[in-house]
């Protein structure tokens, strides 16, 4: 059977021309679907199980990155999991972060050479495990490679961590301490400040506030969520594998990204 | 060599060098002393060089990048005045031949010339970092310009516009073409902002039509625009590029984060003696994104400093959210042409 392949890319010219060097570059390929964004090339990995996907890094929904994130999370054990070769036109921090955790991925304006070199790599793995495509654990560790190069996970450098948190109630500003934060939940366009007993919005995006806050006391355990670790209870795999957090003052729990699984690993 | 390690050090010695003489013919014209021009000059020479290296080289080590501000300056040059005062004519007298002996002087003497030394010290100082200061804020002018520039052509705008041609050069050689005639006026009016400090209204709607074309090529369906410029404001003049940042945020952080795209219309009306401009875009709006650090907050920030600099209070930028989401900012500013 021909390998089948998505292209996620925004900007619809980009996309053809890929699929059009990709149809030179390697003809066995089939090109089963075409994303304009990060959230339809979630829903087409899901939905058409390609073993190779070509994914833009700036795209409106997901990111690639965010793409590759989210699928670790879904995907069960076992599953097979597609390659991932990420294609930019610039983005510094993240070239350094795939140089370093030795991600494949191509530079807009692609050349003719770069795609060969791909190929090759694509079909010398596809080669070795045809049936499963790759490993979930690899695409863990490297997503974690990737994040651990792109953001040290601390403070801003010379920056004081956040000591209260200013959320606009009506005509009132609350003056929340952040140790009484429970969890910082991204909310649409807000982030969603929980404490023990109320939810208030505020406007600074989950990824600003990840470098204002302590990271003894704060962290990210999902894409969306940043957890205060001294109101975690406990930790509990359920019977899919997947990993979720209890606290200790909140009813509800919540999920933990495969890629933050290591920070609640018994000692 | 010896320049580029030691930036100015050549200037500061000539300075010092010019200063010791001017003292020098002064202390034989109306000095007390009464000695030849002869031994004023290796006198006022050699206080004036040790005065300069007690100075310059603590300056040199506490300061090793910058400059540092007066008081300690200031301090420094109270400080070396003795050290130069008693070293130099140590060193004077040797060259001389001259037996060493300040205490004959007397007091009031030895005083007077200390304060003269202390007097000079502090005036070299403060020549000196009036210098750098003029200096430094024209370097900061030019890297201002520089990073204007760079913003501007910023590399993911122009690696995906070339990726676009690339697919185009290929399907639809034509409108590469236009495209790449969209490119070239886009840069060309962007390097020569970097030149000019006026330019009219119909010159930054140009460029900002070859901007959105270009973007409007690479977004096809999701990006629609409107530019609106009544023929008689074409002529009225602003600062250049300052409506370009605003245009560029409206895309970057408001309209290519949403997944069905949108809508930007930038417009110019004259209101009596004020021209009004006004960047209205559909996208994700203030919320998303970047509130307050990054992207929205340092384009308009830079608006904001270009207009108190150009117009001083006379101007003024407001920002709102757009009822059907995403922003509008409006630019009042007296018109000129």
């Amino acid at each position: 059977m021909n390998p089948r392949a998505l292209i996620a890319e925004d900007e619809p010219l980009l996309a053809a021309s890929l699929e059009a060097a990709l149809a030179s570059a390697w003809p066995e390929l089939q090109v089963v679907a075409v994303a304009p964004n990060g959230l339809e090339a979630l829903r087409l990995v899901e939905s058409e199980r390609p073993a190779v996907a070509f994914l833009d890094i700036r795209m409106p929904g997901l990111t690639g990155l965010e793409v590759a994130a989210e699928l670790a999370d879904r995907l069960a054990e076992g599953e097979p999991v597609p390659k991932l070769v990420f294609v930019t036109a610039y983005d510094e921090f993240a070239l350094k972060a795939f140089d370093l955790a030795a991600v494949d991925y191509l530079l807009k304006p692609v050349s003719a050479e770069r795609l060969a070199k791909t190929v090759e790599r694509l079909k010398a793995s596809l080669a070795a495990a045809p049936a499963a495509g790759g490993d979930l654990a690899e695409l863990v560790r490297t997503l974690q490679k990737v994040a651990g190069a792109q953001s040290p996970g601390s403070l801003a450098p010379g920056g004081e961590p956040l000591k209260i948190v200013r959320a606009a109630v009506g005509n009132t500003v609350r003056m929340v301490p952040v140790a009484e934060v429970c969890y910082f939940q991204a909310a649409d366009k807000y982030t969603s400040v929980v404490t023990r007993d109320a939810e208030l919005l505020i406007r600074t995006p989950l990824k600003d506030l990840l470098g204002q806050l302590a990271p003894e006391q704060f962290r990210q355990i999902h894409r969306g969520t940043i957890v205060n670790l001294a109101e975690v209870a406990a930790a509990t795999r359920d019977e899919n594998g997947k990993l979720s957090v209890r606290l200790k003052h909140r009813k509800e729990s919540l999920p933990v990204s495969r890629l933050f699984a290591d920070l609640f690993r018994p000692q | 060599m010896t320049a580029r390690y030691y930036p100015g050090i050549a200037r500061y010695l000539a300075g010092t060098v010019v200063l010791s003489t001017l003292i020098a013919v002064a202390l034989t014209a109306f000095g007390t002393q009464h000695r030849s021009f002869g031994d004023n000059f290796v006198y006022s020479q050699c206080i004036g060089m040790l005065t300069y290296a007690s100075i310059d080289l603590p300056r040199r080590l506490l300061w090793p990048q910058g400059v540092p501000s007066f008081p300690p300056m200031l301090v420094l040059a109270l400080l070396a005045a003795p050290v130069g005062w008693f070293g130099g004519s140590f060193i004077a007298s040797l060259i001389l031949g001259y037996p060493y002996s300040p205490s004959t002087l007397g007091t009031n003497a030895i005083l007077g010339f200390l304060a003269l030394t202390a007097g000079a010290g502090i005036g070299g100082c403060f020549f000196f970092l009036t210098r750098e200061r003029l200096a430094e804020s024209e370097r900061a002018a030019v890297e201002a310009r520089l990073k204007l520039l760079q913003a501007q052509v910023e590399p993911h705008f122009l690696f995906n516009t070339l990726a676009n041609l690339q697919a185009l050069i290929a399907v639809d050689p034509q409108r590469a073409q236009a495209m790449l005639g969209h490119l070239d006026g886009y840069l060309r009016a962007t390097l020569a902002t970097t030149r000019n400090d006026r330019e009219t209204l119909s010159e930054e709607f140009a460029l900002l039509r070859a901007y959105l074309e270009i973007l409007a090529i690479r977004m096809g369906a999701r990006l629609a625009y409107e530019l609106d410029l009544p023929d008689a404001l074409s002529k009225a003049t602003l600062p250049p590029m300052l409506l370009q940042p605003l245009v560029e945020n409206a895309i970057k952080h408001g309209l290519e984060p949403k997944v069905d795209g949108g809508w930007i219309s930038v417009s110019a009306r004259g209101e009596g003696r004020h021209l009004v401009l006004v960047v209205e875009d559909t996208g994700t709006g203030r919320a998303a994104g970047t509130s307050s650090s990054a992207g929205t907050g340092v384009g308009l920030a830079n608006v904001r400093e270009r207009l108190a600099a150009v117009y001083g209070g006379a101007a003024t930028v407001e920002i709102e959210d757009n009822p059907g989401g995403g922003m509008r900012v409006t630019l009042r500013l007296p018109i000129q042409s």
